[in-house]
Protein backbone atom coordinates (compact mmCIF):
# COMPACT_ATOMS: atom_id res chain seq x y z
CA UNK A 1 0.00 0.00 0.00
CA UNK A 2 1.02 3.25 -0.62
CA UNK A 3 1.42 6.48 1.46
CA UNK A 4 -0.21 9.88 0.94
CA UNK A 5 3.13 10.83 -0.21
CA UNK A 6 2.77 9.00 -3.39
CA UNK A 7 0.31 10.46 -4.89
CA UNK A 8 1.20 11.10 -8.19
CA UNK A 9 -0.77 13.89 -10.59
CA UNK A 10 -3.65 11.70 -11.70
CA UNK A 11 -3.53 14.04 -14.83
CA UNK A 12 -1.46 12.20 -16.76
CA UNK A 13 -2.67 13.65 -20.29
CA UNK A 14 -4.60 11.17 -21.54
CA UNK A 15 -6.20 11.03 -24.88
CA UNK A 16 -9.29 9.93 -25.30
CA UNK A 17 -11.31 9.99 -28.77
CA UNK A 18 -15.20 9.20 -28.84
CA UNK A 19 -15.56 5.27 -28.38
CA UNK A 20 -17.22 3.12 -30.75
CA UNK A 21 -18.97 0.01 -31.51
CA UNK A 22 -15.69 -1.82 -32.22
CA UNK A 23 -14.35 -0.17 -28.60
CA UNK A 24 -16.79 -1.95 -26.87
CA UNK A 25 -16.36 -5.28 -29.26
CA UNK A 26 -13.26 -5.24 -28.14
CA UNK A 27 -13.95 -4.79 -24.66
CA UNK A 28 -16.57 -7.79 -24.42
CA UNK A 29 -14.34 -10.06 -25.95
CA UNK A 30 -11.78 -8.99 -23.45
CA UNK A 31 -14.47 -9.87 -20.93
CA UNK A 32 -15.07 -12.98 -22.17
CA UNK A 33 -11.62 -14.15 -22.65
CA UNK A 34 -10.80 -12.95 -18.87
CA UNK A 35 -13.24 -15.20 -17.38
CA UNK A 36 -12.18 -19.16 -16.59
CA UNK A 37 -16.32 -20.17 -16.47
CA UNK A 38 -16.34 -19.10 -20.47
CA UNK A 39 -13.30 -21.36 -21.24
CA UNK A 40 -14.75 -24.11 -18.87
CA UNK A 41 -18.29 -23.98 -20.54
CA UNK A 42 -16.46 -24.44 -23.73
CA UNK A 43 -14.23 -27.54 -22.80
CA UNK A 44 -17.40 -28.89 -21.34
CA UNK A 45 -19.21 -28.78 -24.60
CA UNK A 46 -16.12 -29.87 -27.05
CA UNK A 47 -15.45 -33.00 -24.53
CA UNK A 48 -19.02 -33.80 -23.71
CA UNK A 49 -20.09 -34.31 -27.25
CA UNK A 50 -16.96 -35.65 -28.91
CA UNK A 51 -16.62 -38.54 -25.78
CA UNK A 52 -21.12 -39.11 -26.09
CA UNK A 53 -20.84 -39.37 -29.83
CA UNK A 54 -17.90 -41.55 -30.18
CA UNK A 55 -19.35 -43.58 -27.09
CA UNK A 56 -22.78 -44.15 -29.09
CA UNK A 57 -21.25 -44.43 -32.33
CA UNK A 58 -18.27 -47.12 -30.86
CA UNK A 59 -21.29 -49.42 -29.42
CA UNK A 60 -23.30 -49.01 -32.45
CA UNK A 61 -21.03 -50.13 -34.59
CA UNK A 62 -19.92 -53.23 -32.28
CA UNK A 63 -23.62 -53.85 -32.22
CA UNK A 64 -24.01 -54.33 -35.49
CA UNK A 65 -20.64 -56.04 -36.34
CA UNK A 66 -21.95 -58.77 -34.28
CA UNK A 67 -25.40 -59.40 -35.38
CA UNK A 68 -25.06 -58.45 -39.15
CA UNK A 69 -22.12 -60.17 -39.86
CA UNK A 70 -22.82 -61.19 -43.94
CA UNK A 71 -25.90 -60.84 -42.78
CA UNK A 72 -28.94 -58.47 -43.95
CA UNK A 73 -28.19 -55.07 -43.67
CA UNK A 74 -30.50 -53.25 -40.94
CA UNK A 75 -30.42 -49.73 -41.46
CA UNK A 76 -28.85 -46.84 -39.14
CA UNK A 77 -27.77 -43.75 -39.48
CA UNK A 78 -24.08 -43.50 -38.62
CA UNK A 79 -24.39 -39.67 -38.58
CA UNK A 80 -27.01 -39.13 -36.27
CA UNK A 81 -25.01 -41.62 -34.11
CA UNK A 82 -21.76 -39.40 -34.41
CA UNK A 83 -23.93 -36.39 -33.40
CA UNK A 84 -25.38 -37.42 -30.33
CA UNK A 85 -23.40 -36.11 -27.73
CA UNK A 86 -24.98 -33.10 -29.01
CA UNK A 87 -27.65 -33.18 -26.72
CA UNK A 88 -25.89 -33.51 -23.89
CA UNK A 89 -23.14 -30.79 -24.58
CA UNK A 90 -25.76 -28.07 -25.94
CA UNK A 91 -26.23 -27.77 -21.91
CA UNK A 92 -23.03 -26.15 -21.59
CA UNK A 93 -23.51 -24.41 -24.27
CA UNK A 94 -26.64 -22.97 -22.82
CA UNK A 95 -24.91 -22.81 -19.62
CA UNK A 96 -22.26 -20.15 -21.66
CA UNK A 97 -24.73 -18.22 -23.15
CA UNK A 98 -26.52 -17.45 -19.48
CA UNK A 99 -22.86 -17.26 -17.58
CA UNK A 100 -21.73 -14.26 -20.01
CA UNK A 101 -24.47 -11.99 -18.78
CA UNK A 102 -25.39 -13.52 -15.21
CA UNK A 103 -21.70 -12.71 -14.14
CA UNK A 104 -21.58 -9.21 -14.52
CA UNK A 105 -24.74 -9.00 -12.16
CA UNK A 106 -23.49 -11.37 -9.42
CA UNK A 107 -19.73 -9.38 -9.52
CA UNK A 108 -21.24 -6.25 -9.56
CA UNK A 109 -19.11 -5.26 -13.19
CA UNK A 110 -22.73 -4.30 -14.88
CA UNK A 111 -22.69 -1.24 -13.06
CA UNK A 112 -19.15 -0.48 -14.51
CA UNK A 113 -19.82 -1.50 -17.83
CA UNK A 114 -22.31 0.85 -18.34
CA UNK A 115 -20.28 3.47 -16.88
CA UNK A 116 -17.55 2.90 -19.55
CA UNK A 117 -20.77 2.29 -22.13
CA UNK A 118 -23.62 4.12 -20.90
CA UNK A 119 -25.87 3.42 -24.40
CA UNK A 120 -27.18 -0.09 -23.13
CA UNK A 121 -28.21 -0.97 -26.68
CA UNK A 122 -24.25 -0.99 -27.78
CA UNK A 123 -23.23 -3.06 -24.70
CA UNK A 124 -25.97 -6.06 -25.30
CA UNK A 125 -25.28 -6.12 -28.99
CA UNK A 126 -21.48 -6.10 -28.31
CA UNK A 127 -21.82 -9.00 -25.88
CA UNK A 128 -24.10 -10.66 -27.96
CA UNK A 129 -22.16 -10.76 -31.43
CA UNK A 130 -18.70 -11.89 -28.93
CA UNK A 131 -20.66 -14.76 -27.71
CA UNK A 132 -22.48 -15.22 -31.23
CA UNK A 133 -19.34 -15.56 -32.71
CA UNK A 134 -17.43 -18.15 -30.25
CA UNK A 135 -20.49 -20.26 -29.67
CA UNK A 136 -20.57 -20.70 -33.81
CA UNK A 137 -16.48 -21.07 -34.37
CA UNK A 138 -16.20 -23.73 -31.45
CA UNK A 139 -19.87 -25.49 -32.47
CA UNK A 140 -18.81 -26.07 -36.15
CA UNK A 141 -15.11 -27.03 -35.06
CA UNK A 142 -16.44 -29.53 -32.57
CA UNK A 143 -19.33 -30.66 -34.35
CA UNK A 144 -17.37 -31.58 -37.23
CA UNK A 145 -14.12 -33.28 -35.80
CA UNK A 146 -17.25 -35.45 -33.67
CA UNK A 147 -18.67 -36.48 -37.01
CA UNK A 148 -15.51 -37.31 -38.69
CA UNK A 149 -14.71 -39.19 -35.51
CA UNK A 150 -17.57 -41.18 -35.27
CA UNK A 151 -17.11 -42.11 -39.11
CA UNK A 152 -14.00 -43.78 -38.27
CA UNK A 153 -15.45 -45.69 -35.73
CA UNK A 154 -18.22 -46.82 -37.95
CA UNK A 155 -15.75 -48.01 -40.79
CA UNK A 156 -15.49 -51.43 -39.69
CA UNK A 157 -18.84 -51.80 -40.20
CA UNK A 158 -18.43 -50.30 -44.10
CA UNK A 159 -21.05 -47.92 -43.80
CA UNK A 160 -19.71 -44.92 -42.64
CA UNK A 161 -20.93 -41.45 -43.94
CA UNK A 162 -18.69 -39.06 -45.51
CA UNK A 163 -18.82 -35.24 -45.65
CA UNK A 164 -20.48 -35.56 -49.11
CA UNK A 165 -23.09 -38.16 -48.12
CA UNK A 166 -26.60 -37.10 -48.59
CA UNK A 167 -26.79 -34.11 -46.18
CA UNK A 168 -24.45 -34.66 -44.04
CA UNK A 169 -23.38 -30.83 -44.78
CA UNK A 170 -26.59 -28.98 -44.24
CA UNK A 171 -26.42 -31.04 -41.09
CA UNK A 172 -23.10 -29.96 -39.79
CA UNK A 173 -23.90 -26.24 -40.51
CA UNK A 174 -27.55 -26.52 -39.07
CA UNK A 175 -26.35 -28.31 -35.35
CA UNK A 176 -24.12 -25.54 -35.47
CA UNK A 177 -26.97 -22.73 -35.98
CA UNK A 178 -28.72 -24.85 -33.54
CA UNK A 179 -26.63 -24.39 -30.51
CA UNK A 180 -25.59 -20.70 -31.81
CA UNK A 181 -29.79 -20.08 -31.84
CA UNK A 182 -29.39 -22.00 -28.00
CA UNK A 183 -26.99 -19.46 -26.91
CA UNK A 184 -28.74 -16.30 -27.58
CA UNK A 185 -31.70 -18.22 -26.22
CA UNK A 186 -30.14 -18.59 -22.75
CA UNK A 187 -28.28 -14.89 -23.34
CA UNK A 188 -31.74 -13.84 -23.30
CA UNK A 189 -31.99 -15.69 -19.58
CA UNK A 190 -29.66 -14.04 -17.98
CA UNK A 191 -30.91 -10.50 -18.85
CA UNK A 192 -34.24 -11.76 -17.91
CA UNK A 193 -32.88 -13.56 -14.51
CA UNK A 194 -30.15 -11.78 -14.04
CA UNK A 195 -29.39 -14.57 -11.69
CA UNK A 196 -27.50 -17.65 -13.17
CA UNK A 197 -29.05 -20.42 -11.11
CA UNK A 198 -32.50 -18.80 -12.00
CA UNK A 199 -31.47 -18.54 -15.44
CA UNK A 200 -30.18 -22.36 -15.65
CA UNK A 201 -32.45 -23.98 -13.97
CA UNK A 202 -35.30 -22.33 -15.92
CA UNK A 203 -33.26 -23.49 -19.16
CA UNK A 204 -32.62 -27.00 -18.40
CA UNK A 205 -36.13 -27.10 -17.43
CA UNK A 206 -37.70 -26.20 -20.50
CA UNK A 207 -35.16 -29.11 -22.31
CA UNK A 208 -35.43 -32.07 -20.08
CA UNK A 209 -38.42 -32.40 -17.97
CA UNK A 210 -41.09 -30.57 -20.39
CA UNK A 211 -39.63 -33.39 -23.11
CA UNK A 212 -40.90 -36.15 -20.19
CA UNK A 213 -44.36 -34.76 -19.33
CA UNK A 214 -45.04 -33.95 -23.10
CA UNK A 215 -44.28 -37.50 -24.28
CA UNK A 216 -46.82 -38.90 -21.73
CA UNK A 217 -49.23 -36.78 -23.02
CA UNK A 218 -52.41 -38.60 -25.14
CA UNK A 219 -51.39 -39.45 -28.91
CA UNK A 220 -51.73 -37.16 -31.19
CA UNK A 221 -51.32 -34.57 -28.77
CA UNK A 222 -47.76 -35.35 -27.13
CA UNK A 223 -46.26 -35.63 -30.99
CA UNK A 224 -48.06 -31.76 -32.16
CA UNK A 225 -46.48 -30.08 -29.05
CA UNK A 226 -43.37 -32.58 -28.89
CA UNK A 227 -42.01 -31.07 -32.24
CA UNK A 228 -41.83 -27.42 -30.99
CA UNK A 229 -39.73 -28.42 -28.23
CA UNK A 230 -35.64 -27.47 -29.17
CA UNK A 231 -34.77 -31.25 -27.77
CA UNK A 232 -36.94 -32.82 -31.21
CA UNK A 233 -35.69 -30.27 -33.33
CA UNK A 234 -32.28 -31.05 -32.15
CA UNK A 235 -33.06 -35.08 -32.76
CA UNK A 236 -34.19 -34.01 -36.09
CA UNK A 237 -31.26 -31.59 -36.97
CA UNK A 238 -28.45 -34.19 -36.71
CA UNK A 239 -29.85 -36.42 -38.42
CA UNK A 240 -29.01 -35.95 -42.27
CA UNK A 241 -32.25 -37.75 -43.71
CA UNK A 242 -35.42 -38.58 -43.07
CA UNK A 243 -36.50 -41.94 -40.84
CA UNK A 244 -39.26 -43.34 -39.63
CA UNK A 245 -38.66 -41.91 -35.56
CA UNK A 246 -38.32 -38.45 -37.27
CA UNK A 247 -40.94 -37.98 -39.88
CA UNK A 248 -43.40 -36.20 -37.18
CA UNK A 249 -40.70 -33.62 -36.74
CA UNK A 250 -40.27 -30.48 -38.79
CA UNK A 251 -38.28 -30.91 -41.21
CA UNK A 252 -34.31 -29.51 -40.52
CA UNK A 253 -34.92 -25.72 -41.38
CA UNK A 254 -38.51 -25.08 -40.18
CA UNK A 255 -36.97 -26.69 -37.43
CA UNK A 256 -33.96 -24.68 -37.37
CA UNK A 257 -36.20 -21.17 -38.01
CA UNK A 258 -38.05 -22.07 -34.92
CA UNK A 259 -35.23 -22.13 -32.87
CA UNK A 260 -34.01 -18.82 -34.79
CA UNK A 261 -37.76 -17.73 -33.76
CA UNK A 262 -37.30 -18.93 -29.81
CA UNK A 263 -34.25 -16.94 -29.70
CA UNK A 264 -34.65 -13.86 -31.36
CA UNK A 265 -37.75 -13.41 -29.06
CA UNK A 266 -36.57 -14.13 -25.99
CA UNK A 267 -33.01 -11.80 -26.98
CA UNK A 268 -35.44 -9.00 -27.91
CA UNK A 269 -37.61 -9.15 -24.54
CA UNK A 270 -34.16 -9.36 -22.81
CA UNK A 271 -33.08 -6.61 -24.93
CA UNK A 272 -36.43 -4.66 -23.96
CA UNK A 273 -35.98 -5.50 -20.47
CA UNK A 274 -32.72 -4.35 -20.11
CA UNK A 275 -32.80 -1.35 -21.72
CA UNK A 276 -35.89 -0.29 -19.68
CA UNK A 277 -34.93 -1.55 -15.90
CA UNK A 278 -32.54 -0.14 -13.56
CA UNK A 279 -28.98 -1.73 -13.58
CA UNK B 1 -20.63 19.91 -13.85
CA UNK B 2 -23.63 18.12 -12.29
CA UNK B 3 -27.10 19.26 -12.44
CA UNK B 4 -30.04 17.65 -11.00
CA UNK B 5 -33.68 19.14 -11.50
CA UNK B 6 -36.68 17.94 -9.56
CA UNK B 7 -35.14 14.26 -9.34
CA UNK B 8 -37.70 11.69 -8.04
CA UNK B 9 -37.36 8.29 -7.83
CA UNK B 10 -40.34 5.85 -6.58
CA UNK B 11 -40.22 2.53 -5.57
CA UNK B 12 -43.94 1.20 -5.78
CA UNK B 13 -45.23 3.96 -2.56
CA UNK B 14 -41.61 4.20 -0.86
CA UNK B 15 -39.89 7.19 -2.23
CA UNK B 16 -36.56 6.95 -1.99
CA UNK B 17 -35.39 10.50 -3.41
CA UNK B 18 -37.94 13.42 -3.74
CA UNK B 19 -37.77 16.59 -5.88
CA UNK B 20 -34.07 17.10 -5.57
CA UNK B 21 -32.50 19.79 -6.79
CA UNK B 22 -28.99 21.30 -6.92
CA UNK B 23 -25.89 21.89 -8.92
CA UNK B 24 -22.93 20.52 -8.17
CA UNK B 25 -19.55 22.96 -9.68
CA UNK B 26 -16.02 22.37 -10.50
CA UNK B 27 -12.62 22.89 -8.70
CA UNK B 28 -13.95 22.41 -5.21
CA UNK B 29 -15.24 19.08 -3.45
CA UNK B 30 -19.08 18.55 -2.63
CA UNK B 31 -19.93 16.56 0.39
CA UNK B 32 -23.11 14.60 -0.29
CA UNK B 33 -24.39 14.08 3.29
CA UNK B 34 -27.25 11.76 4.68
CA UNK B 35 -27.82 8.69 6.81
CA UNK B 36 -27.86 5.51 5.55
CA UNK B 37 -30.93 4.60 3.54
CA UNK B 38 -31.55 8.29 2.83
CA UNK B 39 -30.80 8.03 -0.89
CA UNK B 40 -27.66 9.38 -1.60
CA UNK B 41 -26.70 6.13 -3.55
CA UNK B 42 -29.81 5.99 -5.84
CA UNK B 43 -28.70 9.95 -6.25
CA UNK B 44 -25.68 9.12 -7.48
CA UNK B 45 -27.02 6.04 -9.82
CA UNK B 46 -29.57 8.59 -11.13
CA UNK B 47 -26.89 10.59 -12.49
CA UNK B 48 -24.28 8.09 -14.06
CA UNK B 49 -27.87 6.84 -15.87
CA UNK B 50 -27.95 3.01 -13.99
CA UNK B 51 -31.14 4.18 -12.66
CA UNK B 52 -34.09 5.96 -14.31
CA UNK B 53 -35.62 8.84 -12.44
CA UNK B 54 -39.05 8.15 -12.10
CA UNK B 55 -39.02 12.05 -13.15
CA UNK B 56 -37.05 15.01 -12.92
CA UNK B 57 -33.64 15.54 -14.28
CA UNK B 58 -29.93 14.58 -13.68
CA UNK B 59 -27.22 15.89 -16.19
CA UNK B 60 -23.29 16.04 -16.49
CA UNK B 61 -21.80 18.81 -18.35
CA UNK B 62 -25.62 19.61 -19.70
CA UNK B 63 -26.69 16.52 -21.14
CA UNK B 64 -27.59 13.09 -19.50
CA UNK B 65 -24.65 10.53 -18.91
CA UNK B 66 -25.83 7.84 -21.25
CA UNK B 67 -25.18 10.29 -24.15
CA UNK B 68 -21.77 10.53 -23.44
CA UNK B 69 -19.54 10.01 -26.51
CA UNK B 70 -16.17 9.70 -24.25
CA UNK B 71 -18.07 8.16 -21.12
CA UNK B 72 -15.06 7.92 -19.32
CA UNK B 73 -13.54 11.02 -19.77
CA UNK B 74 -16.53 12.95 -19.05
CA UNK B 75 -17.08 11.53 -15.91
CA UNK B 76 -16.61 8.54 -13.90
CA UNK B 77 -17.78 7.41 -10.12
CA UNK B 78 -16.75 4.56 -7.52
CA UNK B 79 -20.28 3.45 -6.56
CA UNK B 80 -19.72 0.14 -5.15
CA UNK B 81 -16.71 -1.56 -3.15
CA UNK B 82 -15.54 -4.52 -5.28
CA UNK B 83 -17.44 -4.27 -8.38
CA UNK B 84 -15.30 -6.86 -9.57
CA UNK B 85 -15.36 -10.19 -11.22
CA UNK B 86 -13.40 -12.34 -8.30
CA UNK B 87 -11.77 -13.86 -11.17
CA UNK B 88 -10.46 -11.36 -13.07
CA UNK B 89 -6.94 -9.56 -12.37
CA UNK B 90 -6.66 -6.40 -11.52
CA UNK B 91 -5.18 -5.55 -15.02
CA UNK B 92 -7.88 -6.97 -16.57
CA UNK B 93 -10.78 -5.02 -15.02
CA UNK B 94 -8.87 -2.43 -16.07
CA UNK B 95 -7.67 -3.25 -19.30
CA UNK B 96 -12.07 -4.20 -20.02
CA UNK B 97 -12.68 -0.54 -19.45
CA UNK B 98 -10.23 0.85 -21.37
CA UNK B 99 -10.82 -1.10 -24.18
CA UNK B 100 -14.29 -0.09 -24.16
CA UNK B 101 -13.98 3.87 -24.85
CA UNK B 102 -10.56 3.41 -26.51
CA UNK B 103 -8.25 4.51 -23.44
CA UNK B 104 -4.62 3.57 -24.54
CA UNK B 105 -3.64 0.96 -22.23
CA UNK B 106 -0.33 2.68 -21.02
CA UNK B 107 -2.99 4.60 -18.91
CA UNK B 108 -3.96 1.24 -16.72
CA UNK B 109 -0.36 1.07 -15.36
CA UNK B 110 -0.55 4.65 -14.56
CA UNK B 111 -3.66 4.26 -12.35
CA UNK B 112 -2.82 1.24 -10.83
CA UNK B 113 0.92 2.91 -9.65
CA UNK B 114 -1.06 5.87 -8.50
CA UNK B 115 -3.95 3.79 -6.24
CA UNK B 116 -0.61 1.84 -5.12
CA UNK B 117 -1.76 -1.14 -6.61
CA UNK B 118 0.96 -2.05 -9.19
CA UNK B 119 2.29 -4.90 -7.22
CA UNK B 120 -1.08 -6.88 -7.06
CA UNK B 121 -2.19 -6.03 -10.40
CA UNK B 122 -1.48 -9.57 -12.01
CA UNK B 123 -3.89 -10.78 -8.62
CA UNK B 124 -7.26 -11.96 -8.66
CA UNK B 125 -9.42 -9.76 -7.58
CA UNK B 126 -10.92 -12.02 -5.37
CA UNK B 127 -8.48 -12.54 -2.75
CA UNK B 128 -8.12 -8.75 -2.56
CA UNK B 129 -9.07 -6.87 0.93
CA UNK B 130 -11.80 -4.30 0.76
CA UNK B 131 -9.40 -1.71 0.94
CA UNK B 132 -7.73 -3.15 -2.16
CA UNK B 133 -10.99 -3.25 -3.83
CA UNK B 134 -12.08 0.63 -3.21
CA UNK B 135 -8.19 1.35 -4.03
CA UNK B 136 -9.16 -0.66 -7.85
CA UNK B 137 -12.37 1.35 -7.81
CA UNK B 138 -10.60 4.37 -7.78
CA UNK B 139 -8.28 3.78 -10.43
CA UNK B 140 -11.03 2.83 -12.74
CA UNK B 141 -12.85 5.89 -12.06
CA UNK B 142 -9.28 7.56 -12.93
CA UNK B 143 -8.87 5.46 -15.85
CA UNK B 144 -10.51 8.09 -18.13
CA UNK B 145 -9.16 11.26 -17.12
CA UNK B 146 -12.81 12.53 -15.82
CA UNK B 147 -14.04 15.90 -15.63
CA UNK B 148 -16.46 14.91 -13.01
CA UNK B 149 -15.92 12.84 -10.29
CA UNK B 150 -18.50 10.74 -8.14
CA UNK B 151 -17.75 8.53 -5.05
CA UNK B 152 -20.12 6.92 -2.79
CA UNK B 153 -18.53 6.41 0.76
CA UNK B 154 -15.08 6.00 -0.70
CA UNK B 155 -13.60 5.73 2.63
CA UNK B 156 -15.29 2.81 3.57
CA UNK B 157 -13.27 0.19 4.26
CA UNK B 158 -9.59 1.99 4.44
CA UNK B 159 -7.15 1.88 7.24
CA UNK B 160 -6.41 5.60 9.11
CA UNK B 161 -3.56 5.78 6.04
CA UNK B 162 -5.89 4.86 3.28
CA UNK B 163 -8.62 7.67 4.41
CA UNK B 164 -6.21 10.42 4.39
CA UNK B 165 -4.99 8.99 1.07
CA UNK B 166 -8.85 9.62 -0.62
CA UNK B 167 -8.96 12.72 1.26
CA UNK B 168 -5.75 14.17 -0.02
CA UNK B 169 -6.78 12.45 -3.78
CA UNK B 170 -10.18 14.25 -3.76
CA UNK B 171 -9.11 17.71 -3.07
CA UNK B 172 -5.91 17.18 -5.78
CA UNK B 173 -8.40 16.31 -8.07
CA UNK B 174 -10.56 19.47 -7.55
CA UNK B 175 -8.21 21.50 -7.17
CA UNK B 176 -7.44 20.45 -10.79
CA UNK B 177 -10.35 21.74 -11.58
CA UNK B 178 -12.73 18.19 -11.57
CA UNK B 179 -15.91 18.53 -10.28
CA UNK B 180 -15.58 16.15 -7.12
CA UNK B 181 -19.04 14.71 -6.00
CA UNK B 182 -18.68 12.52 -2.58
CA UNK B 183 -21.09 10.74 -0.40
CA UNK B 184 -20.70 10.14 3.32
CA UNK B 185 -23.00 9.28 6.34
CA UNK B 186 -20.05 10.91 8.34
CA UNK B 187 -20.29 14.48 9.02
CA UNK B 188 -16.99 14.71 10.55
CA UNK B 189 -15.23 13.37 7.88
CA UNK B 190 -17.08 15.51 4.91
CA UNK B 191 -16.18 18.53 7.98
CA UNK B 192 -12.26 17.48 6.77
CA UNK B 193 -12.92 16.92 3.05
CA UNK B 194 -15.49 18.92 1.26
CA UNK B 195 -16.09 22.77 0.77
CA UNK B 196 -19.63 22.51 0.07
CA UNK B 197 -22.19 20.18 1.00
CA UNK B 198 -25.34 19.21 0.15
CA UNK B 199 -27.68 17.42 2.74
CA UNK B 200 -30.14 14.82 2.44
CA UNK B 201 -32.65 12.90 4.87
CA UNK B 202 -35.19 10.77 3.83
CA UNK B 203 -34.88 12.05 0.21
CA UNK B 204 -35.44 15.40 0.30
CA UNK B 205 -32.65 18.35 0.44
CA UNK B 206 -32.02 19.40 3.84
CA UNK B 207 -28.82 21.91 3.05
CA UNK B 208 -27.04 23.27 0.12
CA UNK B 209 -24.81 25.23 1.89
CA UNK B 210 -21.11 25.78 2.18
CA UNK B 211 -19.32 24.19 5.06
CA UNK B 212 -17.77 26.79 6.60
CA UNK B 213 -21.58 28.19 6.77
CA UNK B 214 -22.30 25.00 8.15
CA UNK B 215 -20.18 24.51 10.92
CA UNK B 216 -20.68 28.25 12.38
CA UNK B 217 -24.65 27.58 11.84
CA UNK B 218 -24.27 24.63 13.76
CA UNK B 219 -21.89 24.28 15.80
CA UNK B 220 -22.74 25.23 19.60
CA UNK B 221 -20.90 27.02 21.76
CA UNK B 222 -22.15 27.58 24.85
CA UNK B 223 -20.68 28.17 28.54
CA UNK B 224 -21.92 26.31 31.57
CA UNK B 225 -21.44 28.22 34.81
CA UNK B 226 -22.42 27.50 38.70
CA UNK B 227 -21.64 30.56 40.55
CA UNK B 228 -23.70 30.89 44.66
CA UNK B 229 -24.01 34.25 42.83
CA UNK B 230 -26.15 33.59 39.68
CA UNK B 231 -28.69 36.04 39.31
CA UNK B 232 -25.30 38.89 39.82
CA UNK B 233 -23.64 36.56 36.99
CA UNK B 234 -26.82 36.42 34.54
CA UNK B 235 -27.54 39.87 34.72
CA UNK B 236 -24.49 40.71 33.78
CA UNK B 237 -23.95 38.50 30.49
CA UNK B 238 -27.13 40.27 29.12
CA UNK B 239 -25.75 43.60 29.84
CA UNK B 240 -23.18 42.55 27.42
CA UNK B 241 -25.99 41.15 25.01
CA UNK B 242 -25.19 37.84 25.70
CA UNK B 243 -28.21 35.31 25.47
CA UNK B 244 -28.55 32.67 28.54
CA UNK B 245 -30.78 30.05 29.92
CA UNK B 246 -31.09 28.95 33.29
CA UNK B 247 -31.55 25.18 34.62
CA UNK B 248 -31.63 24.98 38.22
CA UNK B 249 -28.73 25.99 39.81
CA UNK B 250 -26.70 25.97 36.45
CA UNK B 251 -26.49 28.86 33.62
CA UNK B 252 -25.97 28.28 30.26
CA UNK B 253 -24.20 31.63 28.37
CA UNK B 254 -24.54 30.79 24.35
CA UNK B 255 -22.07 31.80 21.95
CA UNK B 256 -19.00 32.98 24.26
CA UNK B 257 -16.12 32.24 25.71
CA UNK B 258 -15.29 30.34 28.95
CA UNK B 259 -12.30 33.40 29.17
CA UNK B 260 -15.16 36.15 28.79
CA UNK B 261 -17.74 34.43 31.06
CA UNK B 262 -14.64 34.12 33.57
CA UNK B 263 -13.98 37.45 33.35
CA UNK B 264 -17.21 39.10 33.88
CA UNK B 265 -17.59 36.79 36.91
CA UNK B 266 -14.48 38.30 38.28
CA UNK B 267 -15.26 42.12 37.94
CA UNK B 268 -18.55 41.75 39.37
CA UNK B 269 -17.12 39.25 41.79
CA UNK B 270 -19.15 36.52 41.55
CA UNK B 271 -17.56 33.21 42.73
CA UNK B 272 -16.95 30.65 40.44
CA UNK B 273 -17.69 26.74 41.07
CA UNK B 274 -17.98 25.15 37.75
CA UNK B 275 -17.18 27.01 34.72
CA UNK B 276 -17.25 24.84 31.38
CA UNK B 277 -16.88 25.45 27.51
CA UNK B 278 -19.36 23.20 25.99
CA UNK B 279 -18.96 22.45 21.84
CA UNK B 280 -21.56 20.61 20.25
CA UNK B 281 -20.31 18.50 17.79
CA UNK B 282 -20.98 18.52 13.99
CA UNK B 283 -22.05 15.07 14.05
CA UNK B 284 -24.30 16.40 16.48
CA UNK B 285 -25.78 19.00 14.20
CA UNK B 286 -26.08 16.60 11.24
CA UNK B 287 -27.84 14.23 13.32
CA UNK B 288 -30.41 17.05 14.71
CA UNK B 289 -30.92 18.03 11.03
CA UNK B 290 -31.53 14.88 9.68
CA UNK B 291 -33.04 13.31 12.90
CA UNK B 292 -37.02 12.91 11.11
CA UNK B 293 -35.38 11.52 8.43
CA UNK B 294 -33.80 8.50 10.32
CA UNK B 295 -36.68 7.91 12.23
CA UNK B 296 -38.92 8.05 9.04
CA UNK B 297 -36.60 5.48 7.60
CA UNK B 298 -36.54 2.91 10.24
CA UNK B 299 -40.49 2.37 11.03
CA UNK B 300 -41.39 1.98 6.91
CA UNK B 301 -39.84 0.32 4.79
CA UNK B 302 -43.09 -2.85 5.00
CA UNK B 303 -42.87 -2.28 1.00
CA UNK B 304 -39.69 -3.18 -0.78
Amino acid sequence: MTTAETMVEPTAEVRVHPYSFLDVLRAEWLKFRTIRSSWWALASFVVVTIAISALASWAKANDFNQHHQGGSFDPFNPTQFSLLGTIFGQLAIGVLGVLVVTSEYSSGTIRSSLQAVPRRGQLFAAKLLVLVVVVYVVAQVTVVASFLFGQVLFHSTGHADTLSSVGVKQTLLSTALFLVATAIATFGFGFLFRNGIGAIFTYVGLLFPVDIIVSVLPNPYNKDILKFLPNSILFRTISPIVTPDNTTLFTRWIGIALMALYAVVLAGVALFSFLRRDA
Amino acid sequence: MIEVQGLTKRYGDKVAVRNLSFSIKPGIVTGFLGPNGSGKSTTMRMIMGLDTPTSGTATINGRPFTRATRPQHEAAALLEAKAVHPGRTAYNHLAILAAANGIPSSRIGEVLHLVGLSDTAKRRAGKFSLGMGQRLGIAAALLGDPRVLLFDEPVNGLDPEGIVWVRNLLRALAAEGRTVFVSSHLMEEMAKTADHLIVIGQGELKADTSVDAFIAQNSIQRVKVRSPQLEVLEAALQAQGITTSRDGETLFADKVTSERVGELASAHGATLHELHQEVASLEDAFMELTRESVEYVGQTGAKP
